[in-house]
């Protein structure tokens, strides 16, 4: 397209400038160009959170700095390409061995805005493929930008948005975010979204911060969730989240992982061997004072109590 | 009689309290800035509108402008068809 109207209109067209132009009107365009490039390549995707969630439950005056997308699992690699060819670049995967999102972002340098590609929505115990199968066939289509955008249910996305708070722990605008949904959803909207969280294995996270909308959620899950929300050291989540998988095997898949180091955000291999174990020797640090300050609470702790 | 649509290639933020519209060529840009004159024929677009419609609504808006308005606003008009804002047919 071009852009020959220098008397009436003004646009970065090298990326150089952004003329006023916002960072999250940014945002809601890139929904739209995302969209577009999904469409093209036949890829079905479905915005989470951001406008998508503004404009479902009417949140205005929020704001976002990057874009929310889940995807199915199988079509991940195919939308990372297909955004490769329009500009986008691989920036990082994001993956810590199920502590943390799994998910990719890539960025462009003209837009200067992230998407992150989600495949799976940490809080829902289902396979990823069930829970993206399962919200595309609940799916809604809104604006964005001016352009149809499809993104969850509203039951869905408030549930969703559930789990980010559960992820994310407390903050006025978060709690805010989940009360305006739940409101809008209505007492049958709420009854819903319990059986929803069932169907997807999601009770655990979301007794965490809904307690009387789930039912009884196995208490090692319901533990590691509430640890997350507190935004607890690393050390004491691993070891929530090992105890907190059903079977033995899952466990030591667990344990082989807590030992294993994680890139650094934006490698994708380590640079050297001793960048690899200078990061392995910085983390097995950090764990050591955590666990030293655990037990210096605990002790803290019990001679409080016999005082 | 030749009618004018937005583009469906084209993505925009209306902001509501000031006289622009923000719009990017899908899927790849640029972003433009509409302003004044221009914002006000794409606010018009909401539906597809003959050109003849078109600018005499828009000339309407600014009732002093002088006499060459009207070819003013169909040679703008012109211009965001070239430049892939507005489509014709």
């Amino acid at each position: 397209m071009s852009s020959s109207l220098p008397a009436r209109t003004s646009g970065p067209p090298d990326g150089s400038s952004d003329h006023g132009v916002t960072v999250y009107e940014r945002v809601q365009l890139v929904h739209a160009a995302v969209q577009a490039i999904a469409d093209r390549a036949g890829v079905d995707v479905i915005f989470i959170k951001g406008p998508a969630a503004e404009r479902q439950f009417h949140q205005s005056g929020r704001t976002s700095v990057d874009v929310d997308v889940m995807v199915h699992p199988a079509e991940m690699q195919r939308l990372i390409r297909a955004l490769q060819v329009h500009g986008w670049q691989y920036y990082w995967e994001r993956n810590d061995h199920g502590l943390v999102d799994h998910s990719s972002v890539v960025m462009h340098p003209y837009w200067k805005i992230a998407i992150d590609v989600h495949h799976h929505f940490p809080g829902f115990g289902a396979a990823p493929t069930r829970v993206f199968d399962a919200l595309w066939r609940e799916r809604n289509e809104i604006e964005i930008a001016g352009r149809p955008c499809v993104v969850p249910s509203p039951v869905d996305h408030a549930l969703i948005l559930a789990l980010h708070f559960v992820r994310t722990g407390w903050s006025v605008q978060a709690q805010g975010d989940v009360d305006r949904s739940l409101a809008q959803l209505g007492h049958s909207g709420r009854e819903t979204l319990a059986a929803r969280a069932e169907e997807l294995g999601a009770q655990a996270a979301l007794s965490v911060v809904l307690p009387h909308l789930v039912g009884d959620a196995p208490k090692p899950a319901v533990r590691y969730w509430r640890l997350r929300h507190q935004a607890t050291p690393g050390f004491v989540l691993w070891w929530a989240l090992i105890r907190a998988e059903p079977t033995w095997r899952q466990r030591l898949i667990r344990v082989k992982a807590a030992f294993e180091t994680p890139l650094p955000l934006g490698q994708t291999e380590w640079a050297n061997r001793s960048q690899h174990v200078s990061a392995t020797v910085d983390r097995w640090a950090r764990a050591a004072s955590q666990v030293s300050a655990v037990c210096r609470r605990s002790l803290s702790r019990s001679g409080s109590d016999r005082r | 009689m030749t009618t004018l649509h937005r583009s469906p290639q084209v993505a925009f933020v209306d902001r509501d309290n000031e006289d622009t519209v923000v719009t990017a060529g899908l899927p790849d840009g640029p972003i433009q800035v509409l302003e004044g004159p221009t914002a006000v024929v794409w606010r018009l677009l909401e539906e597809p509108r003959a050109l003849d419609e078109l600018v005499q609504l828009a000339v309407s808006l600014y009732p002093d402008a002088p006499e060459s308005a009207r070819s003013d606003i169909t040679a703008m008009v012109g211009q965001m068809v070239e430049a892939g804002l507005l489509v014709e047919g």
